[in-house]
């Protein structure tokens, strides 16, 4: 009897087993009930209703890409005064303002290691350099920047010109182009350096100020070879130094 | 002082390795990333397991509100919105009910043994990381003066420190304020702005905080040449009180900072994220219930995060152990029903194309610890 008693035990207890209150997958049952489980090692997914697309890098990238693009080509169709005004001096493609001019010639050298940039959104280098822009001896501090605003893209280079010495001439340039950023009312932030050329944005009002600042100086010889030259320098300065040393 | 205070007061540090002998591996694009949490992380209130009707009635008070859901299944504690993100993306994977084999409650006991790998607390002179280094190249030098032993191995490794990151975690706007007396009057005006604009919003990616360091991981770690492992310590995981839930408390922060590190690595390897995976380890967990102190003890199983571009994720792996108190371990803490070794075996057998067998017998030898790595990757 007891032996009897002992094997329904036993039936009853292996019915329970096999036959749990939940199964793996998604989401496929509700709260499971207290003290029953899948046995082994089951793979629980996300819910199909919250689960997204698995991308790698490149394809998350081209997605983030698109939706940035057909969200700011929208946006544009807001600003046809600031295009108009943007494609005196850039070319537009597919929403991206190009700056149109890559003259002149910088000849000279690096005088440290090209280094990144920590810019919260951003990214880029910086670079000393000595030598001859054009006909202008130079030492400058070049930095190459690729900034973002929400859904903007621009990249930009940066020059912070050694105004010591006897450079007469390029502090009345930088005068006027101090001038010039309150008369265009600039808002790209002072404190990256004295000049400075948005070469390429999805922005076209970023694109106009850039014109507007290209117009208010263009008087001025070495300012106007800067702007027109700053694809030469930024080129000097992505191409240049491609290590950062860690000791 | 009490060796508890001496854990709180560990510092985050970051170590990146190196292998001369890179060329040799069968992917040498691949990366690990190892973060090491010290103290023990709660995993039932990182890794939710709503399939468990007893949990509440164990720690009400240490249960968040605001969970982020996976399933009707899992949720994850509310400060992870990034982790949760990657998860729902397939990047990360969840395992719960985890543990190296360690049941015995102590910090340095169980930090020593879940680096070295091997079978008994202190009874290796090298880490398991350090070990499979040493089967997939031809060794090294050992560069660095502090080499954690997770990343030891016998002929050594190129190691080092990134000396370079000297910020500081609080960034203030110090410069631009001593630089303001020397500006002429508009400049001061535009200086002013600059200052309200980024004060207490400065983020330098390069200081110390687990933070940074996660961002010089990323950083190294992409470059073609760059290591091909990294540990980051994050502490203060031992949170016998104040631990938060339906309060704010520690492990908001402790968790939040765990996201923050993952979302900043994921930035900082760039492409490189596809080749990378990163796993994180605690010495144990914590127990079931709450204790007086709105805290827990030190427990055993606990949760683990396996991500990375190549990782099969958005799902939770577990063979839930069940909560009653005859499943409890030692009827107080979760049991472990999955050998978080198995899980290091697959990351390793993934990044460095070694084969299970030799992982299981020369690195942790356990010559028949499971498979997992076909659960695990893609």
């Amino acid at each position: 009897m007891r032996a009897l008693l002992i094997s329904a035990l036993a039936i009853v207890l292996a019915a329970c087993q096999a036959n749990p209150t939940t199964t793996s997958g998604s989401g496929g049952s509700s709260k499971t009930a207290e003290g029953a489980y899948p046995a082994g090692l089951q793979r629980y997914e996300v819910s199909p209703d919250l689960k997204q697309p698995k991308m790698n890098m490149a394809q998350a990238v081209a997605v983030k890409e698109a939706a940035d693009r057909a969200r700011n080509l929208e946006r544009n169709k807001r600003l046809s005064g600031d295009i108009a005004r943007a494609v005196q001096h850039f070319k537009e493609q597919d929403g991206v303002f190009v700056w149109k001019y890559r003259f002149g010639d910088f000849s000279g050298k690096a005088l440290n290691t090209r280094e990144d940039l920590n810019i919260p959104g951003g990214g880029g280098y910086k670079l000393s350099v000595e030598g001859k822009f054009n006909r202008w001896q130079i030492n400058a501090l070049l930095r190459s920047i690729d900034f973002g605003v929400l859904t903007d893209r621009s990249h930009m280079i940066v020059a912070h010109i050694n105004k010591g010495g006897d450079h007469d001439k390029l502090q009345q340039s930088l005068k006027r182009w101090d001038k010039a950023l309150l008369a265009c009312r600039s808002t790209i932030p002072y404190a990256f350096g004295d000049l400075y050329l948005v070469m390429e944005t999805t922005n076209p009002a970023i694109a106009a100020l850039q014109v507007c600042l290209f117009e208010e100086t263009k008087e001025d010889q070495f300012l106007s070879a800067f702007l027109k030259g700053g694809h030469v320098l930024d080129d000097f300065v992505g191409n240049n130094g491609l290590d950062v040393i860690i000791n | 002082m009490k060796r508890r205070d001496l854990l709180k007061m560990g510092a985050a540090g970051l170590s990146l390795a190196s292998l001369p002998g890179w060329a040799n591996i069968a992917n040498p694009e691949r990366r690990l990333v190892v973060f090491f949490l010290e103290g023990g992380l709660d995993g039932l209130s990182t890794l939710v397991p709503k399939l468990e009707g007893r949990l509440e009635s164990f720690r009400e008070e240490l249960m968040p509100d605001n969970l982020l859901d996976l399933s009707s299944h899992w949720a994850l504690h509310p400060a992870m919105r990034s982790t949760h993100q990657l998860m729902l993306q397939q990047d990360i994977l969840g395992i719960h009910a985890t543990s190296f084999p360690y049941t015995k409650r102590s910090h340095f006991e169980g930090q020593n043994l879940i680096q070295g790998g091997g079978l008994t607390p202190f009874s290796e002179s090298t880490g398991w990381v350090g070990r499979a280094l040493d089967i997939a190249s031809n060794g090294g030098r050992a560069m660095s003066l502090d080499t954690p032993l997770l990343l030891r191995g016998a002929t050594g490794v190129d190691n080092y420190y990134p000396a370079h990151v000297n910020g500081s975690s609080t960034p203030t706007t110090d410069l631009l304020q001593r630089l303001h007396g020397g500006l002429s009057p508009e400049w001061q005006t535009e200086n002013e702005k600059l200052i309200s604009r980024l004060d207490g919003r400065v983020f330098n990616s390069r200081d110390r905080s687990p933070r940074g360091l996660s961002a010089e991981a990323g950083q190294a770690l992409s470059r073609p040449d760059g290591p091909v492992a990294a540990m980051i310590r994050l502490n203060g995981y031992d949170t016998h009180a104040g631990q938060g839930g339906k309060r704010p408390g520690r492990l908001f922060s402790l968790v939040g900072e765990l996201d923050s590190c993952i979302s900043t690595l994921k930035k900082n390897l760039g492409r490189a994220w596809d080749n990378t995976t990163f796993i994180t380890l605690t010495e144990f967990g914590r127990t079931v219930k709450v204790n007086g102190s709105s805290g827990t003890e030190h427990g055993y199983g606990t949760a683990m995060l396996v991500g990375g571009g190549a990782v099969n994720g958005g799902a939770v792996l577990a063979d839930w152990p069940g909560l009653a108190k005859s499943d409890q371990f030692e009827k107080r803490d979760l049991m472990a029903t999955t050998d978080s070794r198995s899980i290091c075996a697959a990351v390793l057998e993934h990044t460095f194309g070694l084969e299970h067998d030799e992982i299981a017998e020369r690195v942790f030898f356990t010559p028949n610890l499971p498979r997992l790595t076909d659960r695990i990757f893609l």
